[in-house]
């Protein structure tokens, strides 16, 4: 074997390590939390939040990714059947009493779904709406228009969530978003939950408007701008992008609903604790949602 | 212990690992992680023994004081034994000595 060969396959270790030692700490949080919901209701609202400490508290990304793998394969019936007399933690963990007659209970994934696509058709109607709002020339493009529409999705969203508790589509099915800690959603938090989004969205539209251009045999170091323009103006173009954009919010989306954010790598704050809820009004608060779950949030 | 509970073998070292905290603290409190590493127990086989023990009474368990926004992390709940739970644990090591043995042996 040349040197060459022995460098490239060292290398490839070392990538490899890397690489593992970057994903196991959000792979381990996905995969627990992914575990959790497949949980009934207030196992999974205990559970979740347990596992999710005990794999920040393991010190090695193997140790982390060994826990979760291995309660990823655990069964359910053998975790549900310990649940009825388990107790609900306390904080927002369990169904939330608003009122004498109102509560606060985990949304199911249809819910989350179709609120998730309300958004995205909003979306899409920014998205036309700044097409055909825009004037001809060179940024009368699909492109820009979405750029422009995402812009305008994250300010309304963030105003929506703070002045209203939830995205647009979130109000017409009727979740709201309560924070873990239970303090209110300001505008500082909810800026720094969107402001983080908005500059990833932005980010991926540079890097596929790149890689386009480059499928399209128009390289970036001999592209001019009216070769660029022309390359961006194509509807086709437009057309994939939004279709990729469109993926992308959809798995932000779900990334964004019934906790995931836990699962994210960063440290857990306060702001990324967001968790969406469904209010239901009740005759008197259910026996199996009241027990430990009797944190007023008037 | 004929009436009591059946008990597997990742179940005793479950209790004796709760039994060796308690000689140090009576009020031991451990956290899952804790226990599965002085178990040698995976996460997947422990989870459901802990939420089976707690069902019985032999466990209690709370969540660690502060709220996430404090700790900057999501809370650890610990386990520890109840009174009830502490003699049950005793009194099934105790008899089944020779697994017992096995166990100590393990640790």
């Amino acid at each position: 074997m040349s040197s060459s060969s022995i460098a490239i396959v060292f290398l490839s270790f070392a990538l490899a390590a890397s690489i593992f030692l970057v994903v196991a700490d959000p792979v381990s949080r996905w995969l627990v939390a992914w575990r959790a919901r497949r949980l009934p209701q207030r196992l999974e609202q205990r559970l979740r939040e347990e596992w999710l400490a005990e794999v920040t508290h393991l010190r090695t990304p193997i140790g982390k990714l060994l826990f979760a793998l291995r309660l990823f394969g655990t069964r359910t019936s053998s975790l549900a059947s310990a649940m009825d007399a388990c107790d609900a933690p306390e904080g927002l963990t369990g169904a939330v009493v608003l009122s004498d007659d109102r509560i606060l209970v985990a949304p199911s994934d249809g819910e989350i779904q179709v609120a998730g696509t309300i958004d995205l058709v909003i979306v899409i109607a920014l998205i036309l709406g700044g097409y055909a709002a825009l004037s001809d020339g060179m940024f009368r493009s699909l492109w820009m228009s979405f750029i422009g529409a995402l812009a305008l999705w994250h300010l309304v969203a963030a105003c929506s969530i703070c002045l209203l508790g939830a995205t647009p589509g979130e109000l017409i099915v009727g979740l709201r978003r309560v924070t873990l800690d239970r303090t209110p959603l300001t505008w500082r938090r909810v800026a720094r939950l969107f402001g983080l989004s908005y500059v990833a969205h932005v980010a991926s539209s540079v890097v596929v408007v790149s890689v386009g251009l480059v499928i399209a045999g128009a390289p970036l170091s001999t592209l001019t701008v009216g070769e660029a323009a022309a390359v961006l103006g194509r509807w086709q173009f437009g057309l994939s992008l939004l279709v990729l954009h469109a993926l992308l919010f959809i798995m932000s989306s779900i990334r964004a609903s019934k906790g995931s954010a836990d699962s994210r790598r960063s440290d857990p704050e306060p702001s990324e604790m967001i968790l969406v809820y469904r209010t239901r009004t009740v005759t008197g608060v259910p026996e199996d949602t009241s027990r430990g779950s009797t944190s007023a949030m008037r | 212990m004929g009436d009591g509970p059946r008990l597997s073998f990742q179940s005793l070292k479950v209790l004796r690992v709760f039994l060796v905290a308690a000689t140090s603290d009576v009020r031991a409190e451990l956290a899952g992680a804790d226990i599965m590493h002085a178990a040698t127990i995976s996460s997947g086989t422990l989870y459901p023994i802990l939420l089976r023990f707690e069902r019985l009474g032999i466990l209690t368990s709370q969540w660690e004081t502060g709220s996430p926004a404090e700790l900057g992390r999501p809370r650890r709940r610990f386990y520890r034994l109840t009174s009830s739970g502490a003699q049950f644990a005793r009194d099934s090591l105790s008899d089944l000595s020779p697994l017992a043995d096995a166990l100590a042996g393990e640790a």
